[in-house]
């Protein structure tokens, strides 16, 4: 037994859209269920009466003056013939022309401009630095570029507040030994 | 007044339905010659249609004047757009469409304020909603107005998409799929427009629907 009310299911029951599984669930549950059997009788009487109801005639001559007043208001040739033939081009002017041609030459300009920051700023990203000591203190070095070709270290370039690792274990070794010693 | 109650009425109905349906056949072909530029077809193609039309209108509008209004734009904008029509034999949807579109517009634009209606005896006609069953019992009658009334007062009140949803499926007769294609929209949504639409219609007119 069924009892969960189908009443959602209803409309698309009597229209006839419902799959034949929900079809035969709907059917079992209105067998015994009355709120269901009273809803669908409901709606099978609303859609009667909605059918039912008839449009007013609105008079013998209505629908003769219709047609004269639709032939008044469409007597123009109707568009789409008067569409078929292609418009007419009028030539550009010439002012109009050299402003277009200087939009053009601006917007190539700031193109290649916007192209050529951005492909520096690129190279300069995918550069790999790296620490190497050196008898001036660290010195911040290519290491290669993106596909692996190996740079030469630039000369004098000192990372100021970055300690030496191999200054700081000297440092530190020889005093280690001597208080040992 | 009973939609067409002379005999004289009846009979003239009777004759342009069966014009009419004689003429279904050969719409794409009206179609096609009116996409070359033969008015005389447009003109067929308007008599073909224009029942259809008001009567789709004034279910969306309830009155006349817009259906009026709704009707005329239709066949202008028809005139003007055939030539986005691809197919001809899809001109039935596309007549809807205008249709539809236009009633749900204007439906919006009347929502915001009070139209000064005419009273119907000042109307062609004297236009009057009627149910089709025949009644003879007095108290019927008065059921059968208390009914009207009451679906009137409630169709109203709901939401231009959700009434013209309605109308289409349930009164027109189309499928789910066709008012989808008419209203531009998944067949989810018209399932959810139509499910919101007739509960809403159930509870206000449910002891009257319960007899």
């Amino acid at each position: 037994m069924i009892y969960r009310h189908t009443t959602p299911l209803h409309g698309d029951y009597l229209d006839g859209d419902l799959p034949p599984q929900q079809r035969t669930v709907v059917e079992q549950h209105l067998a015994t269920c009355d709120a269901c059997r009273a809803d669908l009788k409901r709606l099978q009487n609303l859609t009667q009466v909605l059918r039912e109801v008839n449009v007013p005639d609105p008079g013998g001559e209505y629908f003769d003056n219709l047609i004269e007043i639709v032939t008044a208001r469409t007597n123009s040739v109707p568009p789409f013939l008067l569409s078929s033939s292609p418009p007419s081009r009028r030539p550009l002017p010439g002012s109009y022309m050299l402003k277009l041609l200087i939009r053009l030459a601006a917007a190539v300009t700031l193109l290649f401009f916007a192209f050529y920051i951005s492909d520096y700023d690129q190279e300069r990203r995918d550069t790999q630095w790296t620490v190497q000591p050196s008898e001036n203190g660290p010195v911040a070095q290519k290491d290669a570029d993106l596909e692996g070709r190996l740079i030469n270290p630039p000369v004098g370039i000192n990372l100021v507040g970055i300690p030496s690792p191999l200054d700081r274990n000297s440092a530190g070794a020889v005093e280690d030994t001597q208080e040992i010693k | 007044m009973l939609f067409g109650c002379t005999k004289r009425n009846q009979v003239r109905h009777y004759l342009e339905d069966k014009e009419t349906a004689r003429m279904t056949d050969d719409i794409a072909r009206l179609v096609s010659l009116f996409q070359q530029g033969d008015r005389q077809a447009f003109t067929r193609l308007v008599k073909a249609f224009r029942r259809k039309v008001y009567s789709l209108a004034y279910r969306i509008l309830l009155n006349h004047i817009d259906a009026d209004e709704v009707t005329q734009e239709t066949f202008v904008r028809i005139y003007n757009r055939i030539g986005q029509l691809k197919s001809p034999e899809h001109f039935e949807s596309f007549v809807y469409r205008i249709a539809t579109n236009y009633a749900i517009d204007l439906l919006r634009k009347r929502k915001g304020r009070v139209v000064a209606m005419p009273k119907e005896s000042e109307l062609p006609g004297s236009v009057q909603l009627t149910l089709s069953i025949k009644v003879t019992d007095p108290e019927k009658i008065l059921e059968n107005k208390q009914l009207l009334a009451a679906i009137t007062q409630a169709a109203e009140e709901l939401p231009p998409r959700q009434r013209a949803t309605l109308v289409l499926h349930d009164i027109e007769g189309l499928s789910k799929e066709e008012v989808a294609g008419i209203m531009g929209c998944p067949e989810a949504t018209v399932r959810s427009n139509l499910h919101i639409a007739r509960n809403k219609l159930k509870k206000k007119l449910g002891k009257l629907l319960s007899q």
